[in-house]
């Protein structure tokens, strides 16, 4: 019923999930040889959630994001060049190689800020759209968080606050069903996030999170309602992470290869493929090119990260406190 | 001694320079000139002469020939503080805005602290709109000198501007802090504390202001509107007429003879309209009485009022401001007929409706919005933006989502010009009915937005004309109203001495418009449901003429059925107050609260709507209407709406209809005991119907992504 957005949307959102999907692949290798300091969770098997969501924003629109924001940042504009470095502690990265791969921040794309702190995306993106609306400029916040975030007091306060202000705000839950290592279904007494928006006063939408053209769907309609001053909506994407938490983390003590391998089945760059190419929207050679394209611009970034210079050890102190 | 010097040396340039310096200081300017033009013939790149001779050249009001000096020295000497600001002051003074600030700014990259280049700078922002940077540029002038309270004042004046209230209030406190008397600061707090809606603490600062200056005429016009917005009407008009000594309100001289309001057979006044359109349109209302004091009326207002007013019939003759008048003896100003008429609160003239459309026009779109379903409400959201205050009273159009998520509702824009473009993003989202660039043009302003008007069932806008032409027409208007709102709005209230069709709604928080919509939205819910019910039975039937009328007839109903409903639901079990609670959010023990699929809510909405389509007995339809209101309520929160959305749900209304005429076939079959071929054909399509009302349904969990999926045990 709903316009399909396979045929002019398909090759986009593919795009996008490629090169974060390369982008986190190189970034796992890099971080196995002991280049990467600090954590480092990747988001490998969500792609489809900021692939989905992101393309609605536009550069003033601002997305609030988590500890496993690297594809986040991406589908929001900042570059693979900008990203890696950041993650190689470069001066060059996105947060002049200062924030890590947690701390992400762009500005200037709107990427307002991951953080290692679990909760805040969701308050943060209750105040951007408080100022929004205050402001009139028609502009809209996405907070993304795990399901580890909402059972945390931000959770209500964010989600009610921008309810009862009809705030400009989309709230994506990102349901991947572990919370580190502990089940939704074990700390939930309900288990359907979609299901609190209700109690909030706002539409809450379930999606497969596996399936991007599903995602675009529902936000299109979520982001429009913002848009229009209608208020904000809740979506939750079911989806699975199909690395560890974190790397060098291990992954079978709460969870089994077999659950894993049946997600990778439904990887959400596979699904998309085959429907491109069952759609004729694209032939074989040309979704060869987009990969090779995004491998490329991966393997680039990293060159580019490893040819970065460090931070001026005398500049330590600069850009602790926001001069006034 | 500089004349000595001269005699032993005539060229000495110093002493030439310096005898004109003194003859300027004795008021002599056009021998000062000579002296330092003498100077200069002898040192021509003598940059303090040339400086000096611009300051002469200035006083004497030549300002070409004093700017050539300045700019002389300041080529001569690059880092000459005081040639740049006086260059700065003799551009200013010559219009040159922009050169202006140039050359302020380049003082004050000489000399930062300079107070008085601050000041103008600041001063030439201000004059260029560029209000921010004014107020910063004020801030570090009184950084400088902070005992200045002409600064803060000025600073004051420019926060007001910026709505910036709160600080505006401190600058003036301190301009008046620092300077006694300082009457313009005082009135200056006052219309601060009013854009606050301290409206008690502003009256007290006009009276401070006058009695500091008794003739400042814009206190006096402030007190009349603080007094107006008490009602205190007999003090409050006749302090009104000082608005005439008002910068903004002054009027030519007019020839004749102003009149006092006595009765004067056989003489022609002349009343003139002033301020915005809707001023004119509140206050034509006097001219039939006006008309029994007076020989023959002629009323000049602005041109975009004249067709309205000409084919109102309320006097003779209609003129635009500024055209031609024929002869008159008399003059008057519209507004201010309630100081001549006496007016008080108790004797406001208030037809139910003064104006009309014209017929033919109202017929015309009578017939083109006749498939208009539904509550019918126009919406204008944007005033003048010229106007002072026209940031606090206007809103955006996106405010208005409570109101335009009413189910039953359908928007009719009457915006014009600025704000319209608003409609872009929304306009399909909310089916909002815009009609087009043509409304108004072919028979003049606002007659087709008169015409428009009497066919809503109510208008929903801001304080502007088209709140006051809604209800000079006698259609119901709901008027959004900011927190500190016009002196004619009163205080407190919700309804308008001067408008009986009229109901205000206020702002409760300064420049919040969240509650004023919500409260709209839950009202027109009830109104919407009503017109739903009322318009069922009688479809197609209202004549023209009933249809304002009939409007007005559904709102007096809205507010009686749900009463009459109330009294028979609570004595029996108390489940309409569960009803009514969840309809507005709430959860009352004993409710059972089930998850439902989008599907299933769609389905029991349309056959909710079918049924009070058909239902006619009071009570059982408000049961119908209350669950109705429910559900359209949890349809609101919970779904995403769009377009295929809207689609699924016409369907699924029709398949239940085409369900409900089946039922009914089948039960007259029953009744006549015919059970042949035509009864076994009903018998079949009930369950082809459900089939389609099933795969309808599924359809809409898959859009709307509903966890519970409705399974069929038949058919697979
Ligand atoms: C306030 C807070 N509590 C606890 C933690 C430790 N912590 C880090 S990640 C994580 C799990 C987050 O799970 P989820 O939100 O589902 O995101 P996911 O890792 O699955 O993407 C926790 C509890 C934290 N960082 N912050």
């Amino acid at each position: 019923m709903v316009a399909d957005p396979l045929p002019t949307e398909g090759l986009r959102l593919y795009r996008t999930m490629l090169r974060i999907r390369r982008c986190e692949e190189q970034l796992v290798q890099a971080y196995s040889e002991g280049l990467i300091h600090g954590a480092c969770h990747t988001y490998i098997g969500q792609e489809a959630v900021a692939a989905g969501v992101c393309a609605h924003l536009t550069r003033d629109d601002v997305v609030f994001s988590t500890h496993r924001g690297h594809g986040h940042a991406l589908a929001k504009g900042v570059s693979a060049r900008e990203l890696v470095a950041e993650l190689f502690g470069r001066v060059t990265g996105c947060s002049r190689g200062r924030g890590g791969s947690m701390h992400l921040f762009a500005p200037e794309v709107g990427l307002l800020g991951t953080s290692g702190i679990v909760g805040p995306s969701i308050l943060q993106a209750a105040g951007a759209g408080y100022s929004f609306k205050l402001l009139k400029n028609g502009r809209v916040a996405v907070a993304f968080f795990g399901d580890g975030a909402v059972n945390n007091g931000a959770f209500h306060e964010g989600l009610n606050m921008a309810a009862i202000w009809r705030l400009p705000v989309l709230f994506v839950c990102e349901n991947n069903q572990y919370a580190t290592e502990v089940p939704f279904s074990y700390a939930a007494g309900n288990a359907s996030v979609a299901a609190r928006g209700t109690a909030y006063g706002m539409p809450g939408v379930a999606v497969d999170g596996n399936d991007v053209l599903a995602v675009y769907a529902a936000a299109a309609q979520a982001v429009a309602r913002a848009r229009a001053g209608e208020g904000p909506a809740l979506l939750e994407c079911l989806t699975y992470r199909t690395r560890p938490h974190a790397e060098g983390m291990g992954d079978f003590t709460y969870r089994t290869r077999e659950e894993v391998e049946s997600w990778k089945a439904r990887d959400p760059l596979l699904l998309l493929r085959a429907r491109l190419i069952d759609g004729g929207v694209a032939t074989e050679a040309q979704l060869a090119q987009l990969e090779g394209e995004a491998a490329e611009e991966a393997a680039e970034a990293r060159r580019f990260a490893e040819n970065s210079p460090w931070p001026d050890p005398a500049s330590a102190t600069t850009h602790i406190y926001a001069t006034p | 001694m500089y004349r000595a010097v001269l005699r032993e040396e005539p060229a000495q340039v110093d002493a030439l320079h310096l005898l004109g310096l003194v003859a300027q200081q004795r008021g002599r300017p056009a021998e000062a000139v000579q002296w330092i033009s003498q100077a200069l013939q002898h040192r021509p790149n003598f940059a303090e002469a040339h400086y000096n001779l611009g300051l002469v050249y200035r006083e004497c009001g030549q300002l070409e020939a004093a700017r050539a000096c300045f700019e002389r020295a300041t080529s001569l000497r690059p880092r000459y503080a005081e040639a740049f600001y006086n260059l700065g002051n003799t551009l200013k003074d010559l219009g040159r805005l922009d050169e202006a600030v140039a050359a302020y700014q380049r003082t004050l990259r000489l000399r930062p602290k300079f107070a008085k280049a601050l000041n103008n700078l600041a001063n030439a922002y201000r004059e260029q709109g560029r209000l921010e940077e004014a107020a910063a540029t004020f801030r570090q002038a009184i950084a400088c000198d902070p005992s200045s309270a002409k600064a803060h004042h000025n600073l004051g004046l420019t926060l007001r501007a910026l709505g910036r209230f709160s600080e505006a209030l401190e600058a003036l406190d301190k301009a008046v802090a620092l300077a006694s008397p300082f009457a313009e600061a005082h009135n200056a707090r006052g219309t601060t504390l009013q854009a606050l809606g301290r409206f008690d603490e502003a009256l007290a600062a006009y009276e401070q202001a006058l009695a500091q200056d008794p003739q400042l005429a814009d206190a006096h016009f402030n007190r009349a509107c603080a007094w107006l917005r008490q009602g205190d009407y007999q003090r409050g008009w006749a302090e009104y007429e000082w608005r005439f000594r008002c910068k903004p309100f002054a009027m030519p001289a007019l020839p004749g003879t102003a009149w006092n309001g006595s009765a004067q057979p056989g003489r022609t006044l002349l009343l003139y309209a002033e301020q915005g359109l809707g001023d004119t349109l509140q206050f034509v209302r006097y001219l039939p009485l006006v008309r029994q004091r007076v020989g023959r009326v002629i009323l000049a207002c602005q041109p975009a009022l004249v067709p309205l007013l000409r084919a109102s019939g309320l006097c003779q003759q209609v003129t635009a401001l500024g055209e031609a008048l024929e002869t008159y003896e008399l003059y008057a100003s519209l507004l201010s007929l309630p100081h001549l008429f006496g007016t008080t609160l108790e004797n406001v003239p208030a037809p139910r409706r003064y104006l009309q459309a014209d017929a033919q026009l109202a017929a015309q779109w009578r017939e083109r919005l006749g498939g208009v379903k539904g509550l019918r409400v126009g919406i204008c959201w944007q005033g003048n933006k010229a106007q002072a205050f026209d940031r606090l009273r206007s809103f955006a159009l996106r405010d208005l989502a409570p109101v335009a998520l009413v189910p039953g509702v359908r928007l009719v824009s009457l915006q014009k010009g600025d704000g319209s473009e608003q409609l872009a993003g929304l306009a399909t989202r909310w089916n909002i009915i815009d009609l087009g660039p043509d409304f108004d043009t072919a028979a003049g302003p606002f007659m087709d937005t008169a015409a428009v008007i009497e066919q809503l069932d109510l208008v929903i806008s801001c304080d502007t004309a088209v709140a006051h032409l809604a209800a000079a027409l006698g259609v119901p208007v709901w008027v959004a109203l900011a927190w500190s709102a016009d002196y004619r709005w009163m205080l407190h209230r919700d309804d308008s001495p001067w408008y009986p069709s009229m109901r205000l709604y206020r702002q409760t928080r300064p420049e919040c418009w969240e509650d004023v919509f919500d409260r709209m939205g839950a009202e027109l819910q009830k109104l919407a449901a009503e017109k739903l019910a009322a318009a069922a039975p009688a479809a197609g039937t209202a004549t023209p003429a009933e249809g304002a009328m009939g409007a007005v007839g559904a709102m007096g109903a809205a507010a009686a059925v749900p009463a009459a409903a109330q009294t028979p639901a609570t004595a029996a079990t108390g489940a309409m107050d569960t009803a009514a609670a969840m309809g507005t959010g709430g959860a009352t023990a004993g409710a059972i609260l089930v998850e439902i699929s989008a599907g299933e809510l769609l389905d029991k909405i349309s056959i909710l709507e079918i049924k009070s389509a058909r239902i006619r007995e009071p009570a059982r339809l408000a049961n119908v209407l209350r669950e109705l209101e429910m559900l359209h309520t949890a349809r609101q929160r919970s779904l995403l709406e769009s377009e295929p959305l809207a689609k699924l749900a016409t369907s699924l209304r029709e398949v239940n209809e085409q369900l409900w005429q089946v039922e009914e076939a089948l039960r007259a079959c029953e009744r006549q005991g015919e059970f042949g071929a035509p009864f076994i054909e009903l018998a079949r399509s009930v369950y082809r119907l459900n089939d389609h009302r099933a795969e309808l349904k599924r359809q809409i969990n898959d859009l709307a992504g509903s966890r519970l999926r409705e399974e069929k045990s038949y058919g697979c």
